[in-house]
């Protein structure tokens, strides 16, 4: 189903909202998830686990200490919203130092909190380049705003135990190293991105609908009284 | 008097504004960016209708009318194309039967009498086929990435038939009968910018004709005033046995297109602060060039006075059943007799001087706020130049991302700058908080609502700024100073959005509305006036403090018109006097 990436990002931040995310947090959906989208990602099946699952009370919404791994990788599946933020956040604090391996909590959309990640980094333009490492991806953010996604091979690939749904975090000195299937490097990325400003964007229908019932929250049910003051015109205004 | 280059050197000691932001000799934000001052807006040289017409002008358009395919009802389809020199839009027009008991302009109707789409191009016969399907539905429709702007419209039942009916006879209608009016038909949405799915603003928004806010609805409304026209002179012609019936150029000249604004408008200018920045200080930048002024010739003073004239006998035209707007236009032609008279006692002295500054300075102190934002527009009106390079600005730039390594301290000291303002309002109290803004489940239709009397504050739209910052504010406060803002923002993400708006206004300071848009005396008609004014709309007739009818393109030239000489003189147009 063909939508406009406006149409899109509102729904996202209406849908946020709707699950009880404050506006500055649904706010910060629209750029990865709308960027997964461009980029041939299922973001809107990414946004909805997401929010389903904070909805639904089966991730936390809280913000994890992430200069403290320990406390927060035991403390249970941290909403990929709040762990993107944080993280992201953290960015500008010049985290993760040089040569460290960050390892953050486990999430229900890797691939969200990834995207949010490059994303961020591009916007700071460090000297180091950014490497996340997702069950089945590696992303890349470079110092020149190139980002870079390589699929994992699926030998490589976490499907189960302890790491499935975790991310690596590290800054380093070089980026892709050839392993891997490119998904997204500089080129790929400008074309879907002129794809999208020509043409906007795809999304499954029932993930849209399954959205819509979030953002429908925000409405204020009919009256007789909000229906013929609220807009303040009578009920057959014309001319 | 030609304004000398140095006038408009940014470099030399004037009192207006560099293109670096520079505020200097401009009103001020807080002067400014208040309801009732922005509730007082006039139309100016810088409005979109104009900016548009303008290039059109300018560039050669060539503007004509393809497929008209009307049954003699004036049901059917038509298409209109503007070819500019490396592309094309075109309007499709599709006008359906409608009953009069189904007609009203509120959001929540699900037909009209005619549905438009502007399509990036020339539509081909399957796209008009496609589009036949859909553009109807409007916002329950489905559209391509080609689909530019759709909008809909009424026909005024006060005046279609009337004029209809004169020239099946062959006769001209009364003007007098149509400036009660104004217009044939009336829009009663125009949705851009991906709504509905139809065409991101980024696939047009590079492009220099589209690059400026608007540029493509108001298009749209150029080209279904154009239909209107040739829909009524069609059935004219039908009912007068296939006979010509032409509406005088004089007399259609006269009609614009209508329209019906309710509340959308609103919080479309909270939620874009860096356009509604970028609007405001264009025409005070304008305005300040205009003040700056000096050595004014006799020519520009005649030229004033032919402007005074005109907006004189706009405002006696002006028909409004609002008692308020009835009353305030009756100071305001006391206050245009008065700037008539101020210059005609202006000497050679006075003249020499900053002329214009000193009228400014008599308006601020003498005059309505009517009068003093229409003296401001009519200064601009004087000079074509004064508006030179402003319109560049009319569009926003990529958003920054949210700066999180500052302490408390230094937002708390940055915020009470920014948004000192809000400390003017007992936040406290009942009336700072008496109503809410809420989207409707009926068909999403933009609501305000008595806090304390109906259901659905607590699913309210974040338009209540100056309330939520002061919160901000105090909570900010109440907090460690040394703390990172980053450690605030988690331990408060309520205020997130805020932190990430008052940075991006730091940079653009005429971005807020610097009024409590919830209280009980604010009127959202203040927010509509203003959004209008710019777009170049006139004749603000309020049917209440939430809504009101305007016309937009009246007086405008017509499609065939665009290259005379006097195509761009129509600020505050007036009726003719014959056909």
């Amino acid at each position: 189903m063909r939508q406009s990436s406006t149409e899109f990002s509102q729904l996202l931040v209406k849908a946020g909202r709707g699950v009880g995310l404050p506006l500055g947090l649904a706010e910060d959906l629209i750029d990865p998830v709308i960027w997964l989208q461009i980029c041939g990602f299922p973001g809107e099946y990414e946004v909805h686990v997401a929010l389903a699952t904070l909805d639904e009370g089966r991730t936390e919404a809280r913000f994890p200490d992430l200069l403290n791994t320990d406390e927060a990788i035991s403390s249970g599946r941290v909403s990929a919203v709040y762990l993107a933020t944080a993280a992201c956040d953290l960015l500008q604090l010049d985290w993760p130092q040089a040569g460290e391996e960050v390892l953050l909590p486990e999430t229900e959309s890797p691939r969200l909190v990834a995207a949010a990640l490059v994303l961020s980094h591009r916007l700071l333009r460090r000297e180091r380049y950014l490497r996340i490492v997702t069950p089945d991806e590696v992303f890349i953010s470079g110092p020149g705003a190139e980002i870079t996604c390589v699929s994992k091979e699926l030998e490589h690939r976490t499907s189960s135990g302890i790491d499935k749904g975790v991310i690596r975090l590290s800054t380093e000195q070089s980026g892709f190293d050839g392993e891997g299937t490119v998904l997204i490097d500089v080129e790929k990325e400008a074309r879907f991105q002129e794809v999208c400003r020509l043409k906007g964007l795809c999304a499954s229908p029932d993930i849209i609908a399954q959205l819509k019932t979030f953002s429908d929250r925000l409405l204020v049910p009919e009256s007789e009284h909000s229906l013929k003051f609220g807009a303040g015109a009578g009920i057959v205004d014309s001319d | 008097m030609s304004v000398a280059p140095n006038q408009l050197n940014p470099t030399a000691d004037k009192p207006y504004l560099s293109k670096s932001g520079d505020l200097t000799g401009l009103r001020p934000p807080e002067r400014v960016c208040k309801l009732d001052r922005m509730g007082a807006a006039f139309p100016t040289r810088l409005s979109f209708m104009r900016l548009l017409l303008r290039r059109m002008s300018r560039e050669s358009w060539q503007m004509k009318r393809g497929n008209f395919e009307l049954d003699e009802n004036g049901y059917g389809t038509a298409v209109y194309t503007a070819q500019l020199p490396d592309r094309a839009y075109s309007l499709i027009a599709f006008a359906n039967p409608l009953a009069d008991e189904d007609r009203t302009d509120r959001v929540i109707a699900s037909a009209w009498d005619a549905a438009f789409v502007l399509f990036d191009g020339i539509p081909s016969q399957a796209d008009i086929d496609r589009l036949r399907a859909q553009a109807p539905l409007q916002e329950a429709g489905r559209f391509e990435a080609t689909d530019l702007v759709i909008s809909r419209a009424n026909r005024s039942l006060r005046l279609f038939e009337y004029v209809c009916d004169c020239l099946a006879r062959g006769e001209q209608p009364e003007p007098t009968r149509l400036n009660e009016v104004g217009y044939l038909m009336r829009t009663t949405a125009v949705y851009g910018n991906g709504k509905f799915g139809i065409s991101d603003r980024s696939r047009i928004a590079s492009r220099e004709e589209t690059q400026n806010s608007f540029q493509a609805e108001m298009l749209t409304v150029f080209l279904i005033r154009q239909f209107t026209f040739d829909q009524l002179e069609h059935i004219a012609s039908c009912r007068a046995g296939g006979a010509p019936a032409v509406l005088a150029p004089s007399l259609k000249r006269s009609l614009g297109i209508g329209n019906a604004t309710g509340l959308g408008m609103a919080p479309f200018v909270v939620s874009h602060p860096e356009l509604l920045h970028h609007w405001f200080h264009a025409r005070e930048s304008a305005l300040a060039r205009v003040r700056s002024m000096e050595d004014i010739s006799l020519n520009d003073v005649k030229r004033a006075l032919e402007l005074q004239q005109r907006a004189y006998q706009h405002v006696c035209e002006w028909q409004t059943s609002d008692a308020d707007y009835q009353q305030r236009n009756q100071e305001l032609l006391q206050d245009l007799l008065q700037i008539r008279h101020w210059l005609e006692r202006a000497d050679a002295g006075q003249r020499a001087g900053q002329l214009w500054d000193a009228l400014f300075r008599h308006a601020e102190a003498s005059f309505d706020l009517d009068g003093q934002e229409l003296l401001c527009a009519l200064l601009i009106e004087i000079y074509p130049e004064a508006a030179e390079g402003l319109d560049e600005m009319f569009h926003a730039h990529d958003p920054e991302p949210l700066h999180v390594t500052e302490t408390v301290r230094a937002t708390l000291e940055r915020l009470d700058g920014q948004y000192g303002w809000t400390d003017d309002f007992d936040l406290s109290a009942d009336a700072q908080n008496a109503h809410f803004w809420y989207v409707s489940e009926n068909k999403l239709e933009p609501r305000f609502g008595r806090r304390a009397e109906e259901p659905g504050a607590d699913q309210e739209m974040p338009v209540a700024i100056a309330r939520d910052m002061a919160a901000f504010r105090d909570t900010l406060r109440s907090s460690d100073p040394d703390q990172s803002l980053r450690v605030f923002l988690q331990e408060h993400p309520e205020y997130r959005h805020l932190a990430r708006r008052a940075q991006v206004l730091g940079r653009y300071p005429y971005g807020e509305i610097r009024d409590n848009l919830i209280a009980e005396g604010c009127s959202p008609l203040n927010i509509l006036r203003f959004k209008l004014s710019f777009f170049g709309a006139a004749k603000f007739d309020p049917k209440s403090s939430l809504w009101t009818r305007i016309t937009m393109f009246q007086g405008a030239p017509l499609m065939s018109e665009l290259d005379e000489p006097w195509a761009d003189d129509w600020w505050l147009s007036v009726a003719p006097q014959n056909a």
